[in-house]
Parts: C-alpha cells; structure tokens; sequence
C-alpha cells in the first residue's frame, strides 16, 4: 500500500510535465522523420535516434531529475516522507524506478517511431531493431543512473554537470584521445550505432551498463553515509565559499582545456615537396612528384584554378575551400581518391585522361569543393542530384561550350537510364536508389541533363540559383538557426531558384530529354549500349562450399541472343564488395571482380565465395567496352548470403 | 561550587522502566567529533502526556529522530510499546502520530489529496476522524497547503497524526514559529484531543510554558543528557534559591543546616548586593528534612522557569 501511494503520488505530481515531455518528445521525432523522408536512402530513420540521444534525451532526463529527486530534496519533503511508516530505501527506489522506466518509454516509442520509417527504406529485421532498442536502453540507464547520482548532490549537482560535460567534450573532441574503444563513446559511435546489425557490442553495452551501475550505486550509498546526513547538507544552499571555490575550479578548468587545445591545435597538410605547382586564391597546389609530370601538373592546377575562380564569381563565395592533388602515375586513370576532411585532397592519375576522363576528374575536384563549403550538406540526399549535376555541368559548359562528344555520350547514358527504369525521373527522392543500380556516372549523367535543360530553357542564371539555394549554405551552427533554415523544403527550394515546380521541371527535361533520342550521335551511342540484363545466385555447392554464379539475359526482342552477346564490344564484369552492416551509399571498387565474355543462357561468373553466411554483399554487373567512358551498370543488388 | 555526584531524580541507565509505552536506555549518538546524545535516559508511561523539554541544541530533535527510527543510535536501548524499535521501524511508527517542527507537506497537496496520499501508510487511518478535525480546525479542504500559514500547517499535521489513531502521539516543538496567539490555540487542541482520545503525547519543547500547560511529567535535557525526568510539582519543590545581604554572607556558608550530599548547587554569586544560591535537594531529603533557614537568609520565589534555566545552566 505504501509503495501504491508514493507511486500514485509521484504519478499525481508529474503526470502532467510527463505527458508534455513525451509529447514533445514525440512530436520532434516525428517532425524531424517527416523532414528525413525526403532522403530515407542516405540517411536512417535511426540517426534520429541517435540524435535524440546524444541532444534532447540528456535534458528530458535532467527534467525529470529535477522534478522526481532535486526537488523533493531541495525542498525539504523528503522530511516529510522519511517519517512515514515505510522502508528507508523504498521511497528512492521507487523514484528511481519510475524515472527510469518513464525514460526507458519515451526511448523506446522514438525508437519504434523510427523504425516503422525505416521500414521504407531498409530491411529492418527483428534483431536489428532489438539491437538499437538494446544500445539505446543501456544508455538512457546511464544518463539517468548520472542524473540520479548527481539529483543527490544538491546545488553540487550544478558544478557536477559542469565538469562531466567538461569530461565528455574533452574525451569526445579532443584529437589525442582516441574513444574508439571506450564505452559509452564506442556505443554511441555516428556509424555503429545506426547501421550495426549483425553483431552485438557486448564490451560496449557491458561497459556503459557498469558505469550506469556505478552511478546508481554511488547514489544510494550517497543516501547511506552519515544516515543520509552528506546528502542532507548538499541540499543546502551554497555559501559564497563554495561559489568561489566552483569558480576557480572552473578557471582552472578552462586554462586547463584550452592548453590543451593550443597544444594540439592541427596543421593543414602541406606538401613540402619542391614539385608543387601552388597556385594562390583559390588556393591549389599540385604535387608531381616526377619533373617529366610538371607541365601537365601545372596544366591541371591552371584549369582548375580558372574554374574556381570563375564559380567563386558567379555564385558569390567569399572563400573556396584549398585543394590539394597528388599524381599517382601507378593508378588506374579512373581510379580517384578523395578526401573532404581539409579542404579537399585528391589523389589521381591524369596522365592518360582525354578530355571527357578530365572532365570526370575536375567534376570530382568540384564535387569536393561544393561539398566542403557546405560542410558536408550538399552530399544530403535531396541535395545530392543537384550536387552531382552542376559539378559536371559546371566543367561541361560552366565556361565554356560543351563538346558535343561528352553532351552525347553524358545524353545517350541519361536515355538509358530512364528508359531502363522509368521512376529514376525523381531525383529528388531516388537518388540513392538509381546511384545504386546505376551506378554514379549514369545518376550523374541524369542530373547533369536536367542541369541542360534548365540552361536551355531558363537560361544559365537558372542553373545559377539552383547551386545558389542548395550548395552554399552550410549547416546552421545554432537549433534555430536550423529550424530557419528547414522551413522551406526541397520543392519550395527548387520552385524558388528555378520558377518552376519540381513536376513541372522533371516532366519538361523528361520530354526535352526525350527528343533528343533521335539525334543521329545519340543514337549511335544508345545502340552500342548492350541490351541485357542480369542476375546473381547466392548457391552453395555439394562440399558446402559457398559460391556468386551470375548470368545474363538479352532483352524482348533480340533475335539470335547468343549470338548478339558474344558479338558485343566489351566485357561483362561481375563486381563484388563486403558492404558490412552499414547500408549507407556504397560505390563497388573494382578490387574484387571477374571479368569474362558475355553470353546468355549460361552462368558467366561463378567464384568461389570469401563470405560467410549473414555477410552483406553488394554485387554488380558491368558492361566496359570502347564507346563509353565508364561502365554501364546492368544489374545491382545488395544480397546478404545465407 | 559545591556538587554532588549522584544528582536527585536524574534519570539513570541503571533504572529499567516496565510497563512504558517509550524508553530510552543510554543513548548515545555523535555526528563526527560532535556528541549530540550522551548517554540519554528517559521513560514514557500509558496514557500520560510527557514534556521532553531542553534547549536549542540540547539534543531533543535528534532524540525524537531515533525514536522515530529516521536515524540509529550508536549505543544504548530504545523500546518503543514494549518491543526493540529496531525490530520493527515501520510496524511501530504506523503506531506512531508524528507532528515535526517543520510542517514539510507537499505545497502542491490540498488536505483531501494530503489524506488520500497519507491513508496508505497507515493501516488504522480513520478517515472520518480525519475529516471531522479538518472541519473543527476550519482548514479549507480544497486549497493548496502552500499557501497555508504556519498554524494552518501545524494544525493539519495534528490532524493527520490524530487520524492516525495513534498509540504514541510525538509532537517536535510543533509551535515553533507561530504568534503566542496561534501559539495558545495549538496547545488547547492538543490537550483537549488527547484528552479525548487518551493516546500517550509525547511533547518537546524549550518553551516552560507549554509544558506546564500541557504536560503532566517532564525530562530536561542538557547537553544529550537527562538532568531530571519526574513530575513538574516535585522538580518545583526541589529546587530552591535564597539570598543574604553580602554584609552578612560568610563564604562557604550555606542558608541552612543541610548535608552536603543530600542536595546539589546548581548556582551561587553576588547580585544587587546579595548573595545568591540556588540549590536542588533529592525527593527524600524533601520528605524527611525540614528546612530551617540560618540568620539572615532570605526564601526567593521560582517560577518552573528560574528552576529549567537553572538545571540546565548547571548541566
């Protein structure tokens, strides 16, 4: 009866603050889903939680520390309850029970929310999400085992909360100090915590939970020494002797973290080669490593300078960020390397490019800068097309005229697309989607038409606005600032800087696309694009052994299919990755593959597997051949062995 | 300063009350260096309303707090209706009614949500009793306790210890704060309703009027000792206080022919051009000898107060 009243009491008392804090709760996760829907294929629905988590989560549990434990302290009721016939641990049990309990909720149900969104985008499998409902309970038992701890500690609790924050910023920003491995950070990792679905973090959960025990059990022996005298003497205000002895902690807190900083503050890489072509605003430097490689370095450094400093023009930038190559003569000409980290930092082998090759090069030097100056938002997936697009029309046509080989085969390879899969026209939503089963180039191909289009209808300024409202701006540093910035949504963008809607767009470049399907150097092009298909089978043989077999098939309509693909100019090449539990954007290297004639009828590729049964493969199948720069995709799937 | 070592109606750890509804059998409690109870005695019997009376600081808060088993001794024996209080802290306080010095109710709580939060603790919870006193103190059923005043307060913890139906009624310096007239109307409930219900009270206090208003027996606490534990005439009658004119006072002379180890000197000095010397006598010194003043020794009126302020001055 006792235990029935303290509940029903606290129950009374809270209901209220409960209720608002689980609505609110609520309602900003389904606003932010709401908002991620838009790009449910490059980022999960659980990254919400994790947001959730690691921001508004730890003042919900401050909240309701406050209103279950400080203020019953604080206030002197806990007199009151402690002379009433019952357990002298049974009212903070109870307290500590409700609030967690209460916590563990309002996660769970921002969880589930989370999941039933991801479920557009993603396999969520049963154990996958126990696995983030398990991650996320274990940490919303440590926050609240600190608040709990911390609840007991009177106004001490507000100088505690001041140096674990302090701890944490320093252990979590701080570069000498690796948290890869040390719970609650491991767990809390921006990639694990999201995508890893096969294996469970035991040493993470079980390390957070042993923290979470020691906060809880530190409270209660709090209550214990001196029969809960400590405790009682916490509750009491502080003197001005304590306010100064917090304040010279904090000093020396503060002198103490920016030593620490000061002392590891990073350089920007440089090269301190003597083969550097440096070139100043836009800062871009090119190391060559070999004097027979000068001329084209410099070549390269000229270019691309002239580019950026055209596009800082035209679109108003006040600063773009360095960038730094390095040649790699050893490389595959394809074969890029690409860093965001500093500026942008490129590693490539250019010396075999013909102008289309150096095309893809500058695009993804500009696909670099853009995504740099917007710290990473460009690369958003409603963004993404339009990144992707104007990069390559920028080094198309941005300062000069297109050639008409590139605008053919960039036309020819857009056309395919389309007509392969006639959803591939939303960009906005299917990027991720058509990247993935097209791959890169041919995505890039379709928005780099769209780019086209707006130029020859709406004129360059056109294309102009369109980079100005979605590659420019980065994320706001502040929560309204983002708010702001996330009232207009990617259609109010794209209707603001085009004049038009995206239907009215897409149905437009569809048609303008559309006619351009007859002209003879299109043509020519779209019929050397092989008419096949593929597929691939997880199979395991007699022994066991597990193998890829993958086969091809000639589209409706071809007389003779084995003949017509043993006549194809190019090979057909199986390409294979462990993709791991992560089911981000993933472009398959050309590392693991098999390369062989095509044929129909017959199983082409058949390798022996290095995978195990639960592993996640991305598999591919490719058409490389004379006629086109880069592959053509005719078959992906992302396939998990069993 | 004359002294004796054993003083008249001190309470003492030899003595094993029977028959009490409390005892308390030398205890001892210290916080850090600091001895708060130090060797405290004292007996509580059926029916009786009981004065625990000592000044700030003497050790009473902390007594009643062991009573109520909220702390624990470091020494000594506490029974509470006849059984250890360690054996059973939550069976005996739900015998207890309990009014603190400080009425720390919730200030959200009005007195009906107050009873229906309460009524779960105690299983002899009389809830027409509870209601009949809320409407004889006049408390406002619907209003928050917050924004009640301190007599309010102190007469709604009264009301819920009394609805109780309490075996023991502890009540911790419940006037505390209040104006003499709150002060007055307060202590006229208690007695008119553990007269009524009959429930042994026992009353702490610093203030002498309220025990002699209420009370039928006394313990003096000093320093977390008991300097006298009896009835309030008897404590009267033992301690008195003469004065001589100094021109007739011979140092070391006493106001009458008494042994030195029947009685105790709690003061002795010069004021106003008299010498002045309170002295307490055991109960059977009272009953067997009669006083005869020597030449030029003077009777001065005590009030209970004069005799308090003297005990403790001398503890």
């Amino acid at each position: 009866m006792a235990a029935i009243s303290l509940l029903a009491k606290d129950v009374r008392e809270h209901r209220m603050a409960a209720l608002f804090l689980l609505a609110g709760s609520v309602g900003v996760v389904l606003l932010l889903l709401a908002q991620n829907r838009a790009a449910a294929y490059s980022m999960s629905s659980f990254e919400i939680v994790r947001f959730a988590l690691i921001s508004f989560l730890p003042l919900i549990t401050l909240i309701v520390g406050n209103r279950l434990i400080v203020r019953e302290y604080l206030s002197g009721t806990r007199q009151f309850v402690e002379a009433l016939p019952v357990g002298q641990n049974l009212p903070l049990l109870l307290k500590y029970a409700t609030g967690l309990i209460y916590l563990e909720l309002v996660a769970i149900v921002m969880v589930l929310l989370a999941a039933q969104a991801a479920g557009f985008a993603d396999d969520v499998t049963l154990d996958y999400l126990l696995l983030i409902i398990g991650k996320t309970a274990v940490m919303v038992w440590l926050y609240w085992s600190i608040v709990f701890c911390f609840s007991l500690c009177g106004y001490l609790r507000l100088a505690l909360y001041l140096v674990t924050a302090a701890i944490v910023a320093l252990l979590a920003f701080y570069p000498g100090i690796n948290t890869d491995a040390v719970p609650p950070f491991a767990l809390m990792d921006d990639q694990l915590f999201v995508f890893e679905r096969d294996l469970i973090p035991w040493f993470d959960l079980t390390g957070t939970a042993v923290l979470a025990f020691c906060f809880t059990a530190a409270g209660f022996l709090l209550t214990r020494i001196g029969e809960g005298s400590v405790v009682e003497r916490l509750a009491k205000p502080m003197t001005r002797r304590d306010y100064v002895a917090l304040g010279v902690l904090a000093a020396a807190g503060l002198a103490v973290w920016s030593t620490l900083l000061e002392r590891n503050q990073r350089q920007a890489i440089e090269f301190s080669s003597q083969q550097v072509i440096r070139l100043d605003d836009p800062f871009v430097s090119v190391l060559y490593a070999d004097e027979t490689y000068r001329a084209s370095a410099a070549a390269l450094a000229k270019r691309n300078s002239d580019s950026l400093i055209a596009l800082q023009a035209s679109l108003g930038l006040a600063r773009i960020p360095d960038v730094r190559l390095v040649l790699a003569p050893s490389r595959d000409k394809h074969d890029i390397d690409y860093a965001t980290a500093d500026g942008v930092f490129i590693t490539a082998n250019w010396l075999e490019h013909d102008s289309y090759d150096d095309a893809i090069l500058d695009s993804v030097i500009l696909h670099g800068v853009l995504s740099a100056q917007t710290g990473g938002r460009a690369m958003f997936e409603p963004y993404h097309w339009v990144l992707d697009g104007f990069t390559r029309w920028w080094v198309e046509q941005g300062t000069q005229p297109v050639r008409s080989e590139h605008r053919n085969e960039l036309t020819a390879r857009a056309l395919w697309v389309l007509d392969t899969d006639p959803l591939a026209v939303d960009l906005v939503s299917r990027w991720q989607l058509t990247a993935d089963r097209f791959s890169y180039p041919s995505a890039e191909s379709l928005a780099w038409s769209v780019m086209s289009y707006l130029e020859h209808t709406e004129g360059r300024s056109a294309v102009l606005s369109l980079a100005l409202e979605f590659l420019t701006t980065p994320v706001r540093p502040t929560v309204l600032g983002t708010v702001t910035d996330r009232q207009a949504g990617v259609a109010q963008r794209i209707d603001r800087a085009t004049g038009m809607s995206p239907d009215m767009l897409f149905s437009g470049w569809r048609s303008w696309l559309d006619n351009q399907r007859t002209e003879a150097g299109i043509v020519s092009l779209r019929d050397r694009i092989p008419a096949l298909s593929g597929s691939v089978t997880s199979v395991s043989d007699e022994s066991g052994v597990h193998r890829l077999e993958a086969s091809y098939t000639a589209q409706a309509g071809i007389e003779r299919p084995e003949v017509y693909a043993s006549g194809l100019n190019g090979s057909c090449i199986l390409k294979h990755d462990y993709i791991g539990p992560f089911d981000t954007e993933f472009e398959v290297a050309d590392d693991y593959q098999d390369e062989a004639d095509c044929q129909v009828g017959v199983v082409v590729h058949s390798i022996g597997s290095v995978y195990s049964p639960g592993d996640r493969v991305f598999i591919a199948l490719d058409f490389e051949g004379p006629d086109f720069h880069q592959p053509l995709r005719l078959h992906a799937e992302r396939l998990t062995v069993r | 300063m004359t002294d004796v070592s054993t003083p008249p109606n001190r309470g003492s750890a030899a003595t094993v009350p029977v028959g009490t509804v409390l005892s308390l059998r030398d205890i001892r409690k210290s916080f850090g260096s600091l001895n708060v109870l130090d060797g405290l005695n004292l007996a509580v019997y059926p029916g009786e309303v009981f004065g625990f009376l000592g000044r700030n600081g003497a050790g009473k808060s902390t007594a009643i707090r062991l009573i109520m088993g909220i702390t624990r001794s470091d020494s000594g024996q506490i029974n509470v209706f006849g059984q250890p209080l360690q054996d059973d802290v939550v069976g005996i306080r739900q015998r207890i009614g309990y009014v603190a010095q400080d009425q720390n109710m919730y200030p959200w709580m009005t007195p009906r949500v107050l009873a229906r939060f309460v009524r779960g603790f105690y299983p002899r919870w009389d809830e027409q009793r509870y209601w009949s006193l809320v409407n004889d103190f006049e408390l406002p059923a619907k209003r928050r306790i917050g924004t009640f005043s301190g007599g309010m307060k102190a007469k709604l913890a009264l009301t819920v210890a009394l609805a109780t139906r309490p075996e023991l009624l502890i009540l911790d310096e419940p006037t505390a704060g209040m104006d003499p007239v709150a002060r007055r109307e307060f202590l006229d409930l208690v007695r008119e309703q553990t007269q009524r219900d009959g429930a042994t009270t026992f009353f702490s206090t610093h203030l002498i009027d309220e025990i002699e208003a209420v009370a039928e027996r006394i313990a003096i606490v000093e320093s977390g000792q008991t300097v006298y534990d009896g009835a309030l005439d008897p404590l009267r009658n033992s301690v008195n206080r003469w004065s001589i004119p100094m021109s007739l006072y011979v140092p070391g002379a006493l106001p009458g022919n008494f042994a030195l180890d029947s009685l105790r000197v709690l003061s002795e000095g010069e004021r106003q051009g008299r010498w002045h010397m309170t002295l307490q006598f055991s109960e059977t010194t009272l009953a067997t000898t009669e006083i005869v003043l020597n030449d030029g020794w003077r009777h001065d009126v005590m009030s209970l107060e004069d005799v308090f302020i003297a005990l403790v001055s001398n503890a």
